[in-house]
């Protein structure tokens, strides 16, 4: 569903990106691992439009949307959850909502918005409330329901256990987990907590200073050298100190 | 005696405030859009007014004609100022853009001077010379049109921007574009439409205040500037502060050319200006800026 | 004192207009060029202080001929009617200009934005209503005539002009290239960067803005003294717009190229004259066609085709890859204790219960820690737990809602950056903070405080950045960039060093590198607080941990004790949630 090919960034004249190759598939769950600056934001935005990259190809679905803005690869089902949300803050949740919904139609679906809400229950009780007025897990939550509601079929996230407690953590995967089970959502998810991915994740790519260095399913991430995964992933889930 | 002069200074306040409001959002509105602001705005005052003298006293139209058909012209040179110069700009940086906007601001005054002369011209008022009451005060009846079109107006952008999904767009798109563009706004086409709108908005000021105030090539820049100092008053960002920024430099600057001295009345705008930087520069109703590293 | 460096295209440019002027005083017969050629003089002088504040700040002033005006007028008056000599005039001038421009920068310059440009442009606005409207002192729009002239003739007056033109284009040239115009360049290109290495950056803003104006103030008086007559036209904002298309054609912020935009400008509508009428709407249209494809403006424009015509004959890399790491770590050693100042005897700094919010988020809460000089510390915590916010409040980026901080039992919460890190509070930035365009040498020069050139060049030997002493930091490695950046903040002999995720984006040799620099750093005296989100990185070189979740200190110790300890097992396990339902402390 996803391809990139040979994608090269830079930020300032440094090269950041060194040649990145990946593949998504339709319906599946896959997760981007590395340490900080190894590159991973980089390329969920150039992918998602935000970046332009110095060479190489983005293919969606057969196409090429290297050369279409942003919102026209929203259009066709490529949405990104950014890193720091870009909530509207001093607009409401409700009208937050209705925008994902602008490119659907002059008007949302109600019930796309009904739906919406029943995955993010904390949501309904603030419908009315400017956004800027949330916590960190419901800013979280708006920021992926909105995204929801431009009707994607193909979603990316980064860094969405980014500032939050654990507890909400497990509530918005679990809410993605069974999206993209009953709705064929495919999901591609930048994650610093790698004991996530691994238990959701079909696929993982490992990042580090903007290569890829390991693709695969994640049980042989995990058998791979120790060294190597401590060295870039800190803790997993289980392991004595 | 003062009494006596109080409604006259009021009046003649809320309708030059009224005016100012009207400028004073197209500001805002490409601010909010780009970040950038907009020299060329009192440009598409003069113009709206004098391409509206030309239909009406050269070719006849009646004004409502006139005044569609300026509208319309003004709204494309301002979503051409967009697609030109502002969006081919190889260096996209706040500063660069703010002088390409001087830039137009000049160029646009110095079409108007060929076009029209170094002349002042004007539109006969609408409703004639005769005074009438209103509030103790003598006024003509382009003051209460003044008035009724310019509340009208901000009752119908207040509508376009809180009830409809394009009004909304354009909200979110000012307020962070990158969110906007992630959930499928189609950001540069919405800030295109702003620069339309602000257009618009300033060519209907400037048919609208022409009776008062007569027209000239260099007319735009001045009251351009007054409803600068107006959008900055009510602080920089804000649509209602905007508007009430506008109606209180109009009846400050009334009362102070009424109380204290008419030749300096200009000078008003500026004062208010230098002193809102100086000890408010966020206005009454902006937020102060937090600085994140 | 050192020799002025011109670059070569710099150097053929100024002789070129010499020979031409004096050809033209020697050979040209007709007065009126020279009444043309004294105005571009005068303005070049106010479009040379134009281009100092731009070069310093990267805003613009649309209301510099607000202070020709005051140049002239005061004098004029002066002169006129108090009958005091001509160079009484010019002091008075430049004094009253001295006064208005500081009550003009002092309130704006401190904010960000287009702040200036708004306020010069209300001012100008306000000088010319004055001028005009004023007419018992001014003589209103008629003008005021009777001035006396300090050269009789066009021609005399050529040659002061001409020399006194030289002379500010050769004070500001030397300016440029002094410390303080490095300084002025950096603040152009970064200012968090440069007020965290300690320097006022309000203070020099505000030194430009009033050079710029004296400069447009001492034209106005020359102006004055050589027309005999002046009216407000002259100094409304047309004029102060002209000159910013000068500037900006010529190049913004390039002295050379605002020479060559005003004398182009300037003669232009001379040789126009028949298209009178449009040269407005050519000014304007001028102005868009350069910002839109020229935005560098001419000169920068010229001298970079030059550069590159040059480059396609020879050798030279392109955009930089990342360089693999170094493999030898530096033998070179400093001289102990000449680095910081971190014995049991130096003060402790101290954060007491700090707290922090943005838009209703939680970013810290009640954080209360104390660092100990000459210790290492580690600050950990996953991305977004506030170990960045915790930083800038510590360096004075951020003012928190509550809490204080001190050193060594000092309040210093209120205290800008620069304030903090000339008290010896340094730090590096999680997005590597440089100024592409200043040489590497220059980034620890401006950032020390004495001038001592040879602690400055130890540095780069110690971080193995001597080969790139004078490369633009924009064209060095990413790694290079990264020690750059820890070699600035150290320049200025800091006791506390706060590096911020130091390793990040970087492999393994390079981490290593950093490691080992950081222990060296240690061992000569400097107190370092690292900052990272991966414990297993920096355990190996902390001696003591903080570990920060969601804002608040989970637990503190030895690396050790931190890894044992159940809380931070089970936060980095999941299983159970931290947040506490009491905020108070």
């Amino acid at each position: 569903m996803l391809k990139v090919k040979g994608l090269v960034c830079s930020y300032d004249g440094i090269e950041v990106l060194h040649g990145i190759d990946l593949e998504v598939h339709r319906g599946e769950i896959v997760g981007v691992l590395g340490s900080n600056g190894a590159g991973k934001s980089t390329m969920l935005r150039a992918v998602a439009g935000l970046h332009k990259p110095d060479k190489g190809d983005v293919i969606f679905n057969n196409e090429s949307v290297l050369n279409l803005p942003t919102h026209k690869r929203v259009e066709r089902g490529l949405v990104l959850v950014p890193e720091n949300r870009q909530l509207f803050l001093s607009m409401t949740v409700r009208e937050n909502l209705e925008l994902g919904g602008y490119r659907t139609g002059h008007h949302p679906a109600v019930s796309l918005m009904e739906q919406t809400l029943d995955l993010f229950p904390p949501l309904r009780d603030r419908l009315n409330q400017p956004a800027g007025t949330l916590s960190g897990g419901e800013q979280q939550m708006l920021s992926i329901a909105r995204a929801l509601m431009t009707n994607p079929s193909f979603l990316m996230l980064d860094e969405p256990s980014l500032g939050l407690a654990p507890l909400v953590v497990d509530e918005i995967y679990q809410t993605l987990v069974e999206l993209s089970k009953n709705n064929d959502l495919t999901l591609f998810i930048v994650e610093q907590d790698s004991s996530r991915i691994f238990n959701i994740a079909q696929r993982v790519y490992l990042f580090e200073t903007g290569q890829v260095v390991f693709h695969g399913a994640p049980e042989q991430l995990i058998q791979k050298e120790e060294i190597l995964r401590k060295a870039y992933l800190g803790k997993k889930k289980g392991e004595q100190p | 005696m003062i009494a006596e002069q109080l409604p006259q200074y009021f009046v003649s306040g809320i309708t030059a405030g009224s005016i100012y409001a009207l400028i004073a959002l197209g500001f805002c509105l490409i601010h909010n859009a780009t970040r950038i602001v907009n020299f060329a705005q009192g440009e598409f005052v003069m113009l709206g007014a004098l391409t509206t003298i030309s239909f009406v006293s050269d070719l006849g139209f009646p004004i409502w004609l006139g005044a569609i058909l300026s509208v319309f012209i003004v709204t494309a040179v301002g979503l051409l100022l967009e697609k030109g110069p502002i969006r081919h700009s190889k260096d996209a940086s706040p500063l660069t853009l703010v002088m390409i906007t001087v830039g137009a601001s000049i160029a646009i005054q110095g079409s108007g001077m060929v076009i029209w002369g170094k002349d002042a011209h004007t539109l006969p008022p609408i409703g004639g010379y005769h005074y009438i009451r209103v509030l103790n005060a003598s006024v003509i009846p382009q003051t209460i049109v003044i008035v009724a079109v310019v509340t009208v107006l901000l009752l119908l952008l207040y509508f376009f921007f809180h009830r409809t999904m394009v009004g909304k767009a354009i909200r979110a798109v000012s307020e962070n574009s990158e969110g906007a563009a992630l959930i499928g706004i189609p950001v540069r086409a919405l800030v295109t439409a702003s620069f339309g709108l602000s257009g618009a908005i300033g060519a209907i000021a400037g048919i609208l205040v022409t009776p008062l105030t007569t027209m000239s090539y260099q007319s735009g820049l001045m009251l351009g500037l007054k409803g600068f100092a107006a959008a900055i008053l009510g602080g920089f960002g804000s649509f209602p502060g905007a508007v009430f920024g506008g109606f209180l430099l109009g009846l400050m600057e009334s009362f102070g050319a009424g109380f204290v001295s008419s030749t300096y009345k200009d000078a008003v705008a500026f004062l208010v200006l230098l002193a809102i930087l100086f000890c408010r520069p966020q206005g009454l109703f902006g937020k102060v800026q937090v600085r994140r590293v | 004192m050192r020799k002025l460096k011109i670059s070569r295209l710099n150097a053929f440019l100024l002789a070129l207009m010499t020979v031409s002027l004096a050809v033209c005083y020697f050979f040209l017969q007709n007065d009126y060029i020279f009444l043309v050629l004294n105005i571009i003089a005068l303005q070049a002088i106010a479009v040379t202080g134009l281009n100092i504040l731009i070069d310093a700040t990267g805003q613009i002033s649309i209301g510099h001929a607000a202070f020709y005006g005051i140049g002239a007028y005061t004098s004029a008056l002066v002169t006129v009617h108090l009958g005091w000599p001509i160079w009484a005039g010019c002091l008075a001038s430049l004094c009253l200009v001295f006064l208005m421009s500081i009550i003009l920068a002092v309130p704006t310059l401190r904010l960000h934005g287009h702040y200036l440009v708004m306020a010069t442009l209300g001012f100008n606005i306000i000088v010319s209503i004055v001028l005009n409207q004023w007419e018992s002192l001014t003589g209103g729009p008629s003008g005021f005539p009777g001035i006396p002239q300090i050269a009789s003739g066009d021609r005399n007056f050529f040659l002061i002009s001409t020399s006194t033109l030289a002379i500010f284009v050769t004070m500001t040239l030397i300016l440029m290239q002094s410390k303080t115009g490095k300084i002025f360049k950096a603040i152009r290109q970064n200012e968090s960067a440069i007020a965290a290495s300690g320097i006022n950056v309000e203070m020099y803003k505000i030194f430009a803005f009033v050079l710029s104006s004296l400069y447009a103030g001492f034209a106005g008086f020359l102006y004055a003294h050589y027309m005999s007559f002046i009216s407000p036209k002259t100094f409304n904002i047309f004029r102060s717009l002209q000159w910013v298309t000068m500037a900006v054609v010529g190049g913004m912020g390039h002295i050379t190229g605002g020479l060559i935009g005003t004398a182009v400008l300037t003669a232009l509508p001379e040789f126009l004259h028949k298209f009178d009428e449009w040269h407005v709407f050519f000014y304007g249209f001028l102005l868009i066609i350069c910002l839109v494809f020229f935005p560098k403006g001419l000169a920068p424009t010229v001298s970079s085709v030059i550069k590159k015509w040059h480059c396609s004959k020879g050798v030279r890399p392109p955009t930089l890859k990342k360089v693999g790491g170094q493999e030898n770590i530096g033998q070179i050693t400093l001289l102990p204790g000449v680095v910081g100042h971190a014995d049991k005897d130096d003060l402790p700094l101290r954060l007491e219960r700090v707290s922090l919010n943005f838009g209703g988020l939680q970013i810290l809460s009640c954080i209360s820690l104390t660092f100990e000089p000459g210790t290492i510390y580690g600050l950990i915590g996953p991305n977004g737990a506030g170990k960045t916010s915790l930083f800038n409040i510590i360096t004075g980026f951020v003012r928190p809602a509550e809490g204080k901080v001190l050193l060594g039992g000092h309040d210093i919460t209120k205290l800008p950056p620069y304030k903090r890190a000339r008290l010896g509070i340094a730090r590096t930035f999680q997005t590597v903070q440089i100024f592409p365009e200043l040489t590497v040498f220059e980034h620890l020069l401006i950032a020390a405080g004495e001038g001592n050139n040879s602690f400055q060049d130890m540095l780069l030997y110690f971080f193995e950045l001597a080969h790139v002493r004078n490369t633009p930091a924009g064209e060095i490695s990413f790694f290079e960039r990264k020690l750059l950046e820890i070699a600035r903040a150290v320049s200025g002999r800091p006791r506390y060093l706060l590096l911020d995720e130091p390793c990040a984006g970087l492999n393994e040799a390079e981490k290593n590198k950093i490691i080992s620099c950081i222990r060296q750093l240690h061992r000569h005296g400097v107190t370092v607080v690292l900052a990272d989100h991966h414990m297993d990185v920096v355990m190996n070189v902390v001696d003591r941990t903080v570990v920060l979740h969601q804002g608040r200190i989970l637990c503190e110790g030895s690396p050790h004790e931190v890894r044992n300890h159940p809380d931070v097992v089970k936060a980095y396990l999941g299983q159970e949630t931290l947040r506490g339902k009491d905020l108070q402390c």
